[in-house]
């Protein structure tokens, strides 16, 4: 049946979804090769359908209307539309992968407050997809520079206390607080800090909070 | 049956269960000739279609065979939606296996409702209505537990609405169990890194949600 291939996409763009602390998965660019190749061959194959109804309606001594489509005998539209169906199916699986892939790089620069894809992640993406995610992560920070006060990626989660705990996950070097002092971060090393010096850190996985 | 098109909105044009509620297929019987399209019931044998050659059809590709102007096949109702099934229904909502008849139950019987408009029996559409309302109080009081996840056969009987409902059903307890545990203002690493590092204490990675 049409589309079979890409609806391979679309079962693999709804697992990575549903799979927890989902992320994106590897960009299956075979599939969506071979999507294009049944495209390919279902455009061509409409073209030649195209023709000879065209020619049909033409030679029809009876035919008096200029809609070709109500003219063309039926089996010739019945042709025409089931190749079109499939046309518009592989198109929509394809549209559909590729949407849910981009909204999940979005998602991602959201949550790591502007900064690039983590390695890992921009691995799994097409060529397309890394640079959409370049340039996203630069639309995102200079609309954050907009608001230059207010962290809009900030956690938005009320804060109890000012100062909190934290112990090193992985190397950060030195850091400059708020208050102009520095701070090396050493891994394993536990630090009691100002939150909103290490805010981001925490959510890019460098430290841990500790209660 | 006789059908109407629908057109269909972005939101729905992209969304992935959309998209494989649509794969379902009908008993379909053509109505026309159509030369050179035997491989569409999945074999080499025939070269042609005949009238009245009976193939099973999905959704997506009856949807454009069948217009406003024109049925290019007649359809029958999927097993998922006889008398036979809707009497278990009926009987015992909570004890019916949907996931196996047809993973997006609820979808396709809604479709099927509005394309075949009039011609299914208004029974159907009430029965289908009320099973999902008795099955959705056995759905939540499962959203209070996550240990049955994968084993109970009534968890394992839902369609992909429902398992969707559940989902985020234990996905609200555990944030109101997280709320009364005062867990929210600890500031989390990113869901996006996934489960990856052990956290400074040695302790498996638990992607877990901000607040």
């Amino acid at each position: 049946m049409y589309g079979d291939e890409a609806l391979k996409l679309v079962r693999e763009a709804k697992r990575a979804q549903a799979a927890a602390g989902s992320t994106l998965s590897v960009y299956n660019e075979t599939v969506v090769r071979n999507v294009i190749k049944e495209l390919q061959i279902l455009a061509d194959e409409q073209s030649r359908v195209v023709a000879v109804i065209q020619h049909a309606v033409d030679e029809d001594p009876y035919n008096e209307t200029d809609d070709v489509m109500a003219a063309a005998p039926a089996a010739y539209r019945a042709q025409f539309l089931l190749h079109h169906a499939g046309i518009e199916r592989n198109k929509r699986c394809l549209l559909a992968y590729h949407a849910a892939r981009i909204d999940k790089v979005r998602a991602l620069t959201w949550e790591l407050g502007g900064a690039g894809l983590p390695p890992d992640v921009a691995r799994r993406c097409s060529p397309a997809e890394a640079r959409f995610a370049e340039k996203y992560a630069e639309l995102l920070t200079s609309f954050k520079g907009v608001h230059g006060s207010i962290d809009l990626t900030a956690a938005p989660v009320p804060p109890k206390e000012l100062y909190i705990c934290v112990r090193v996950v992985k190397d950060c070097g030195e850091i400059f607080t708020e208050t102009g002092q520095s701070l090396v971060l050493k891994a394993n090393t536990q630090h009691f800090v100002r939150r909103t010096d290490v805010e981001r850190l925490i959510t890019q996985g460098y430290l841990v909070h500790v209660e | 049956m006789s059908w109407t098109a629908r057109p269909l909105t972005d939101v729905d044009y992209y969304d992935l269960d959309g998209i494989l509620a649509e794969q379902q297929c009908l008993p379909a019987t053509f109505q026309v000739h159509i030369p050179g399209m035997g491989y569409l019931d999945g074999t080499e044998e025939n070269e042609d279609i005949l009238e009245g050659t009976k193939i099973p059809l999905p959704v997506w590709l009856i949807d454009t065979l069948n217009t406003d102007h024109e049925m290019l096949v007649e359809t029958d109702l999927p097993k998922a939606l006889t008398e036979a099934v809707l009497r278990h229904l009926r009987a015992s909502a909570s004890k019916v296996n949907l996931q196996a008849l047809c993973p997006y139950y609820f979808m396709v019987a809604e479709k099927l409702q509005h394309m075949a408009e009039g011609t299914l029996p208004t029974t159907t559409g009430d029965t289908i209505a009320q099973a999902f309302q008795d099955r959705l109080k056995a759905v939540m009081d499962h959203t209070q537990t996550r240990l049955e996840e994968h084993t109970s056969e009534f968890v394992q009987g839902l369609d992909m609405v429902e398992r969707d409902i559940l989902k985020r059903g234990q996905d609200a307890s555990l944030q109101v169990k997280r709320w009364a545990m005062r867990t929210p203002a600890r500031i989390r690493r990113a869901p996006a890194l996934g489960m990856g590092d052990a956290d400074a204490y040695g302790r498996p990675g638990r992607g877990g949600r901000q607040g």
